[in-house]
């Protein structure tokens, strides 16, 4: 939650440093080598890790099979266009909070490669930063408790969270809202913004003069802001839909058609390129929604936690399971159904990561959390792996490289560097 | 180690005994330095020091819910002991001493357990982390106890008591609504859509948290925009004067000064002026009067002078030892945000503007004022709910089978309750946290009544008209029996003691939980309708992994087992007998057993834990700050007063309104980078931090400079006006071993360093690590510190 991590000194002058020169040695690009890079990400989270023996696929490799009933079995219909990724490790981290910190920071500092920013942020910043929407976080009912360590998984740095918008009516409005109206008036009312960006700019220049240094990091994320804000002023990039229908943010039997409007506002941003990178959060970590639509009374949480002796909780845990597999399988639907613009269909230019906060939801830990991948990057799919314990920085490397990026680490190096080959053999 | 013991003065005590040796309470003299164990070097004022900056601040509030004999890592090497024995600060500073000398890979274990760099971990968490000013303490009383270094730090910290740091504050999402309402006389529900502000200690108006996010920004964009073109809609209920008839130039010129000023409440700059008078002008001309007033309206809704609440004083303004004080605007709009939430009024205005805010007297005159006018129930109202985490009850899922009578009525309902009832005990009764806790009485309308099998109120005028009924031997009394609480902290079918006792522990005694060890299957008892709760519950009792944590909550929360999960009394639990004993363990100054909230109750409302939470929980809610850190004494000054005086809530605000944290802030800690330029920073958008950090923002605005093998944080551990400490972390992140040397501009004279040595060159400091850190493998981190005098 501090901002002490700052780098606060001479940036470089008078150095003494005695330090052999680094060199890229490494081959770095094991994409396949005629694979393109794919041109956007899409993440997909959802709460409370899983029961293992109910998430896993039987059979290996590209000879596997959902088991009836099991929690992945709706997504039988896109078998060939996933990897299910096994015996991925969280390392050195366990339990909800700190499994959700690292989720996609991989632990990150302000030090590392990444310098502590959450894999979608990473790649957004990399790569998304003249689209209108560098990156869009939406959010099905994460924020009724307040920002925190347990509701926000992006992170632009260290304890800097980037928060979700949990109203598609919201999301809507920030897509379309400053395209309306004649080309003449359109124009007016953006150059009126834009001048009021450029009083605001100098308002912030100055009064950060005038403060010390913590407060001068309020201000500069400010000004960041203000240049996300900037490039989000542009005309009409399509036409808009109507408008999302109008349901209460919090209102647990909701749940399902947020998350709908917002899934289906995602793949709209990515189909008119507002965006390339774009998430969905689902909940957050000891989310308590009850899935009252499936006949379950308790909070998902709750029932996350069921002893393999309490046969009744494990059924409902796997229900919810299911639920939020058939939600990932409705998002894979629409992206491989719709069209990109630059030819093709989404799916194809797009990678896909469903992912979780913990391992076994039983035990609180962050062993063998369960990821599943789809989409285009040069991914080998249509596969069941299992990486025998391996840090999961390495997958977050190897989204990145599916998107053409070249770094060698996510978050700490010190848990593991490089790809994942497998992921793309 | 050892061979520092053996040159001292006295070894004539060896072997066993001097490990043992009790600690005769007179730390001072060389000859009883083998008394304080092995490898121990210490400073003459270790006892105290550990007692301000160690042991009450950070063990006995982070630590002790675990590490004491009747907590869950009661078989640790870490056994705190409680107030209630004569010796217990010698015994922890002694076991915290044992655990400082002992290293593991060159750090010591009291360091590498809490902040989660011990390869074992730490089963707690991350309680300390790495480059927070906790660490740097923790760090400091290592190296004093190891090296005997750093013994220059103020030990009695608390003997000046100093004001927090110079800060900007913005609105909050409520705060927002308030002065848009205030400001335009409509009703607002802009800042409602927000997106929900990070919780710090348990409010969401820490100013460390309270940032512009893009999405806030854009939110706050859109609803500057949506204001604006409402408030046109009749131009005249918003100029000052008439555009025909003073010219429109004029007229938008007196706008900008008088409009202005409420906005930003303090009065324009020249500068200030110039800036909305040309934006008028630019739009004007394009597009006509109106549209330039409106364009003005949206920036100045935008402005970081109108989003963010400064406190951070004008060094212009007299000040002594390091500090500045803050300008009379500026302690006006502390008041109305802190006591109304909203923008200051016409009086605060003027009070301001006459420069009559400078006396402590008059300063807690209008506090006074504040007070007694209704317009403070909201904050006092809110604060309640903020602080037991009722704004969760609308969003609490419940069983639509096991409750069909739940619904948004009801939660309303005990929203008011609770409303009244906290107005009530504040304005009417005898206004303490005792009162609050343990009231007799609670405020229904017959509706609610009849839903908790209450009497309704005599005299209702209707259903859903409160009044207020004796509790009697209902098994209710208090807030804590009130349904939004019992409801909020409810499962979704059924009561909850885990929730309910970790309430207790987490927002009455402030001691924040640890999360239940990895490996352990942490599964809530499942439903059995031959077993009571509380019989399910027992099992966590019976694992001897699940019984140390558990011990602290269940117990607690069992009291409330006649309370079903959305808050109705009931006699027995499906027909099978309730048991609503209890006990509080392993709190520092409270204990008792009780049946029954009611009983619960009472030994709360005596309890010196739940006192001082109490009050440092309205600390941080009325500054926006932790009791931590900088404000770590000042804040214990505020809570000792409130429990040692009358115990009433208006009285405590008032005493917040005399700190010196209300009129004044400490000046920056010096700079390491040099002096910025003010001149030089203006209107350079994103990337502009002079020393290149990367972490704002995704914004990729500007170029960040050439990029080092290294990374620096530097905290400040304490500053005393004539002197600092700081605590300087290096870290490699190269791809090759690195031997550091790391330029900066020191403010003043180094009196001590420890582990690196410097040489000044031009006016730079530079420093070089010592034998042991000199060198830095690929992504090792070392740290060092100095004490300097200014």
């Amino acid at each position: 939650m501090k901002h002490w991590n700052r780098r606060r000194f001479l940036s470089g002058m008078g150095a003494a440093l005695v330090a052999a020169p680094v060199l890229g040695l490494l081959e770095r690009d094991i994409r396949a080598e005629n694979a393109t890079p794919a041109r956007r990400l899409v993440v997909f989270f959802s709460p409370n890790g899983t029961i293992h023996k109910h998430w896993r696929p039987s059979g290996s490799g590209s000879n596997f099979s959902f088991p009836a009933g099991s929690i992945l079995e709706p997504l039988a219909a896109h078998k060939s266009r996933i990897i299910v990724c096994d015996g991925l490790d969280f390392h050195g981290v366990d339990n909800h909070e700190a499994g959700m910190a690292a989720m996609l920071t991989g632990g990150g500092t302000l030090g590392t490669e990444t310098a502590g920013k959450s894999l979608d942020q990473y790649i957004a910043h990399r790569i998304g930063q003249n689209d209108r929407f560098p990156s869009l976080e939406l959010g099905v009912q994460t924020s009724a408790w307040g920002g925190g360590i347990q509701t926000r998984m992006s992170y632009a740095g260290p304890g800097q969270f980037v928060p979700p918008d949990d109203s598609p009516k919201s999301v809507y409005t920030r897509m379309f809202g400053d395209a309306l109206g004649g080309p003449g008036e359109l124009d007016a009312a953006l150059a009126r913004k834009k001048s009021i960006l450029d009083l605001l700019r100098g308002e912030l220049g100055t009064l950060r003069g005038k403060v010390g240094a913590h407060e001068r990091e309020k201000l500069d994320e400010h000004l960041a802001s203000l240049k996300k804000i900037e490039s989000g002023l542009q005309g009409p990039l399509c036409a808009p839909p109507a408008a999302p229908p109008a349901v209460g943010t919090y209102s647990n039997d909701a749940f399902p058609t947020i998350g709908k409007s917002q899934m289906d506002l995602l793949v709209l941003a990515l189909a008119c390129d507002m965006t390339r990178v774009a998430s969905v959060q689902w909940n957050h970590t000891v989310g308590p929604v009850v899935m009252s639509w499936l006949g379950v009374a308790e909070g998902h949480h709750g029932l996350s936690h069921s002893d393999d002796g309490n046969s009744k909780g494990v059924a409902e845990f796997v229900a919810t399971e299911r639920w939020y597999a058939e939600q990932f399988a409705y998002l894979l639907e629409r992206l491989a159904t719709t069209a990109d613009p630059q030819g093709g269909m989404l799916l194809d230019s797009t990678v896909v990561l469903w992912c979780k906060e913990l391992g076994d939801s039983r035990l609180h830990d962050c062993k063998s959390v369960p990821f599943v991948l789809a989409g285009g990057g040069g991914l080998s799919t249509g596969r069941y792996l299992n990486f025998g314990g391996a840090p999961h920085n390495r997958l977050l490397v190897s989204v990145c490289q599916a998107l053409g990026l070249d770094n060698e680490t996510f978050g700490d190096p010190q848990k593991g560097s490089g790809p994942l080959p497998e992921l793309f053999a | 180690m050892l061979r520092t013991v053996l040159r001292s003065n006295s070894i004539r005590i060896t072997g066993a005994l001097a490990l043992t040796a009790a600690f005769a309470g007179c730390l001072g003299g060389e000859d009883e330095k083998e008394g304080n164990g092995p490898g121990v070097v210490g400073c003459p004022d270790d006892l105290a020091f550990f007692q301000n900056n160690v042991y009450e601040p950070l063990l006995e509030k982070k630590c002790f819910v675990c590490h004491s004999a009747t907590g869950m890592a009661g078989k640790s090497r870490l056994v705190l002991t409680p107030r209630s024995d004569p010796d217990a600060l010698e015994k922890n500073l002694k076991v915290a001493r044992a655990l400082a000398v002992e290293q593991e890979g060159g750090l010591s274990v009291l360091l590498s357990r809490p902040s989660g760099q011990h390869p074992n971990g730490h089963p707690g968490g991350t309680l300390f982390e790495q480059g927070t000013p906790d660490y740097a303490t923790l760090s400091l009383f290592v190296t004093r106890t190891t090296r005997g270094e750093g013994c220059a730090a103020p030990s009695a910290a608390c003997t000046t008591v100093q004001p927090g740091p110079r800060v900007l504050r913005r609105l909050t999402r409520h705060e927002y609504d308030a002065t848009i309402s205030e400001l335009f006389g409509i009703e607002s529900q802009w800042g409602a859509s927000f997106v929900p502000d990070i919780v710090i200690g348990g409010f969401d108006n820490n100013e460390d948290a309270l940032r512009v996010s893009p999405l806030f920004a854009d939110q706050v964009r859109r609803a500057a925009e949506e204001i604006a073109t409402l408030a046109l809609t009749n131009p005249s209920s918003i100029l000052p004067c008439d555009p025909v008839a003073a010219g429109p130039e004029a007229c938008a010129k007196t706008f900008v000064d008088t409009f202005g000023k409420r906005a930003f409440r303090r009065p324009l700059s020249a500068e200030d002026a110039k800036r909305y008078v040309t934006l008028y002008q630019t739009i004007a001309d394009k597009e006509g009067f109106n549209e330039g007033i409106e364009a003005v309206i949206t920036a100045m809704l935008q402005s970081p002078h109108f989003l963010y609440r400064t406190e951070i004083g004008d060094n212009s303004i007299a000040s002594e030892g390091g500090r500045v004080r803050l300008t009379p605007h500026e302690i006006a709009t502390e008041l109305s945000y802190m006591l109304w939430g909203t923008m200051p009024d016409d009086e605060l205005f003027a009070a301001a503007d006459a420069n009559a805010l400078g006396t402590p007297e008059q300063i807690e005159a209008q506090a006074k004022r504040l007070l007694q006018d209704p317009r403070s129930d909201e904050i006092l109202e809110r604060f309640a709910i903020a602080w037991l985490e009722l704004d969760r009850l609308d969003a609490a899922p419940k069983d639509s089978a096991t409750y069909p009578e739940w619904n948004a009525e009801i939660r309303a309902a005990m929203i008011e309750e609770t409303r009244q009832f906290v107005r009530h005990v504040i304005r009417n009764g005898e206004g303490t946290i005792a009162e609050l806790l343990d009231a007799p009485y609670t405020f229904v309308s017959p509706k609610l009544a009849t839903f908790y099998g209450l009497p309704a109120p005599a005299g209702a005028a209707d259903e859903n008209d409160f009044g207020m009924i004796e509790l009697g031997d209902t098994g209710r009394a208090g807030i804590l029996t009130h349904g939004s609480v019992l409801a909020t902290h409810g499962k979704p079918a059924g009561s909850s003691p885990v929730h309910r006792g970790k309430l207790i522990r987490e927002r009455l005694f402030c001691q924040p939980l640890p999360p239940p060890p990895p490996g352990v299957v942490a599964e809530p008892p499942p439903v059995d309708t031959t077993k009571s709760t509380r019989e399910r519950y027992a099992a966590h009792t019976t694992v001897e992994l699940c019984k140390s944590c558990h011990d602290l909550v269940d117990p607690i929360g069992f009291a409330f087992e006649h309370f079903d999960g959305i808050g109705r009394y009931r006699a027995d639990e499906n027909g099978l007998p309730i048991d609503a004993s209890g006990e509080i363990l392993s709190a520092p100054a409270t204990t008792g057993s009780f049946v029954g909230v009611p009983e619960l109750a009472s030994v709360l409302a005596d309890s010196a834990d739940a006192q001082g939470c109490y009050a440092r929980s309205w600390l941080r809610y009325a500054y926006g700050q932790l009791d931590e850190g900088r404000l770590a004494c000042l804040s214990s000054q505020v809570a000792d007063e409130f429990q040692k005086g009358n115990l009433r809530v208006l009285d405590l605000l008032v005493a917040l309104t005399r700190t010196s944290h209300f009129t004044e802030r400490v000046a920056d800690p010096p700079e390491p980078g040099g002096p910025s330029n003010p001149s030089g920073t203006g209107g350079g958008g994103a990337g502009g931090d002079p020393t290149g950090s990367g972490g704002a923002g995704a914004s990729g605005g500007g170029d960040p400079g050439p990029t080092l093998p290294y990374v620096v944080d530097t905290t400040v551990d304490s500053d005393w006006g004539s002197g600092y400490q700081l605590t300087i972390q290096v870290t490699n992140i190269g791809k090759e071993s690195l031997t550091w040397s790391i330029p900066m501009q020191v403010e003043g004279t180094i009196a001590n360093i420890w582990n690196a040595s410097y040489t000044v060159a031009n006016g730079t400091t530079h420093f070089v690590g010592a034998e042991h850190n000199a060198t830095l493998a690929p992504g090792q981190a070392t740290s060092f510190g100095f004490v300097a005098n200014r």
